[in-house]
């Protein structure tokens, strides 16, 4: 049973009154989805059956995409546990107990993405890029993540919490949650699933589909729960306290970091291929600017540049669209089978 | 001379800004060239159907209305007998102490939709030539609530700008297009950027050549905003 916006019910160290309370009991609820179960009851023969239907440009075009996916799930969830779980000990927010509470859930819906994900492309896609004996948080990014620009928004995430779970500054905590929630959750996932629900009929993976409704919505939680988390600082900044200023500032400035690597995940599995399932780079761009729009300027109320943010993403556009994905893509591969201890002729 | 949003003479002066503007040469050199640069502007939901002649402007209506008033007897005569049955009824229907006031009182009650069959060639005589032009510009272009402007641009040039009579026939590398509120509020000064960014103006076309030349649409957005501009509506 949903609680609604307020608990009916008083603790005496928790306070049941804190939003941060609310999104706990929504992941207690809500994210209680079991991905063996689904695949159970879903099953992966017609997710199995589309795939080997499919050219073999269409099917990197999801393998890039659903690598992305499980790269970034892996490192979401890693850094979840460990980083995050600390950040919200910090004495410089509110509702330490009930935000602590509240990230549990969170590393837990990540933990269970990053199983759908493995396991899926384990079952369904059996190809390449599934070394999951390589743990992509020791150095060993999946081969097209770390070919693109993507790994750097993933490393740059993993830097950033990792220094904020050390200083506990108020700034480098708005830097971390705005790599982690907003440019990784609220944009990379957001306008990867919306290209997920773009398929053709022709590559019609109910499984997936079902998944990522479930993936989106604990999505949603992870994102509220990063604007409020920078709507808290900010707050603290414009009532005028020392330690907060510059908390605006780094929030934007992580965006300009981060995003002309952020068009470089639209671009790997949309116009880097030719787009045959039609994915629509462009699309992509739309609703990545769309979200920016949505969460920086009208939730967070900040001026975000957009001259700056297209002209970094111009820059790094200019330069990727010379690229020749599938070179890089064997040069990564080679390594990757190196670090295994693999022959790199394609001995399996 | 005014510069009536939407019309000819608007974006007429519009294409002229524009190749006059160095910063838009400068920024949008190359444009167009290896892709389809042409752009629609489409101005949707123009309220047409709400907007009565006598709530345009006053200083496009004053003079009609100073006109009828003038006019002789016998001249009101002549023109209540040629009216048009669309005129005839809203005349029947209208409040006024005098055939002249009930006159008036239908023509300046009628919606610009409903303009071509209420004012008679009689009538036009006495149409002030820019409302005249706009009511048929309007009779002309619109499709429903909507009209349509061309633009062809190319290396930092506008080589045409025009109302499309025909926009099925006319094709374009992009197409800009906002309610007509959101347009006043482009060239009003809103960034054209943050108003495709926010789906409050909807931009289809290549967007990555959007990208490569931010500048320049800036410029474009820039330069309606310095137009100095009347709206109609
Ligand atoms: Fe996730
Ligand atoms: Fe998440």
């Amino acid at each position: 049973m949903t609680q609604g916006l307020q608990s009916q019910y008083s603790g005496q160290r928790v306070n049941t009154q804190s939003r941060w309370y609310t999104l706990f009991q929504k992941g207690v609820e809500l994210g209680t989805w079991n991905v063996e179960k689904l695949f159970d009851e879903i099953g992966f023969e017609q997710d199995r059956a589309s795939w080997a239907a499919l050219e073999p440009a269409e099917r990197d075009q999801i393998r890039y995409l659903l690598s992305g996916f499980l790269d970034g799930e892996r490192e979401v969830a890693g850094d979840a546990a460990t980083n995050l779980q600390r950040i919200m000990q910090s004495p410089c927010l509110e509702s330490n107990t009930e935000k602590e509470m509240y990230m549990t859930m969170l590393t837990l819906t990540e933990h269970k993405h990053t199983q759908f994900l493995d396991v899926y492309m384990e079952e369904v896609m059996n190809d390449a890029d599934n070394y999951t004996d390589l743990d992509p948080r020791r150095g060993s990014r999946i081969p097209i993540v770390q070919a693109t620009g993507l790994g750097e928004v993933f490393e740059h995430q993993g830097l950033l919490t990792a220094k904020a779970a050390s200083t506990r500054d108020p700034i480098d905590i708005a830097k971390a949650a705005t790599t982690y929630h907003m440019n990784v959750e609220g944009i990379l996932a957001r306008v990867g699933s919306s290209a997920i629900s773009r398929f053709p009929p022709r590559a019609d993976f109910p499984l997936l589909n079902y998944a990522f409704k479930f993936i989106s919505t604990d999505e949603g939680r992870h994102i509220t729960h990063g604007i409020e988390l920078l709507k808290e600082l900010l707050e603290h900044e414009r009532a005028g306290e020392p330690q907060y200023q510059g908390v605006e500032r780094a929030i934007v400035n992580t965006l300009y970091q981060d995003v002309p690597y952020m068009a470089d995940f639209g671009y790997m599995f949309t116009d880097a291929l030719d787009d045959p399932l039609e994915l629509d780079f462009n699309e992509v761009l739309m609703r990545g600017g769309n979200l920016i729009d949505g969460m920086y300027n009208e939730t967070l109320g900040l001026d975000v540049d957009y001259m700056e943010v297209i002209s970094v993403v111009r820059d790094r556009y200019l330069e990727i669209n010379e690229w020749d994905i599938k070179e890089r893509l064997a040069e990564h591969e080679q390594q990757y089978q190196r670090k295994r201890g693999v022959a790199a002729d394609g001995g399996n | 001379m005014t510069r009536w949003f939407p019309s000819e003479e608007w974006l007429a002066a519009y294409q002229e800004r524009l190749n006059a503007n160095e910063d838009y040469i400068e920024s949008s050199d190359g444009w167009g060239e290896e892709f389809l640069g042409s752009f629609i502007f489409e101005i949707n939901g123009l309220p047409l159907s709400e907007t009565t002649i006598g709530e345009l402007p006053d200083e496009l209506t004053a003079p009609f209305r100073t006109a009828l008033t003038d006019a002789s007897d016998a001249r009101i005569t002549t023109l209540r007998e040629n009216a048009p049955p669309a005129l005839d009824q809203r005349v029947a229907e209208a409040d006024g102490e005098t055939p002249r006031d009930r006159l008036i009182a239908a023509l300046f009650d009628t919606e610009i939709a409903n303009a071509p069959a209420v004012v008679s060639p009689e009538l036009r005589v006495e149409l002030p030539d820019d409302l005249e032009n706009l009511l048929d510009q309007l009779d002309k272009y619109a499709q429903n609530d909507t009209v349509y402007a061309y633009l062809d641009l190319e290396d930092g040039r506008c080589n045409e700008a025009t109302v499309l009579e025909d926009p099925e026939s006319s094709t374009a590398g992009f197409v800009l297009s906002a309610q007509y509120q959101q347009w006043i509020e482009l060239i009003d000064g809103a960034d054209v950027i943050e108003a495709v960014m926010s789906r409050d103006m909807s931009l289809d076309g290549d967007i990555t050549n959007i990208i490569i030349y931010p500048e320049a649409a800036q410029e474009m957005g820039d330069t309606a905003g310095r137009l100095e501009t009347t709206f109609l509506f």
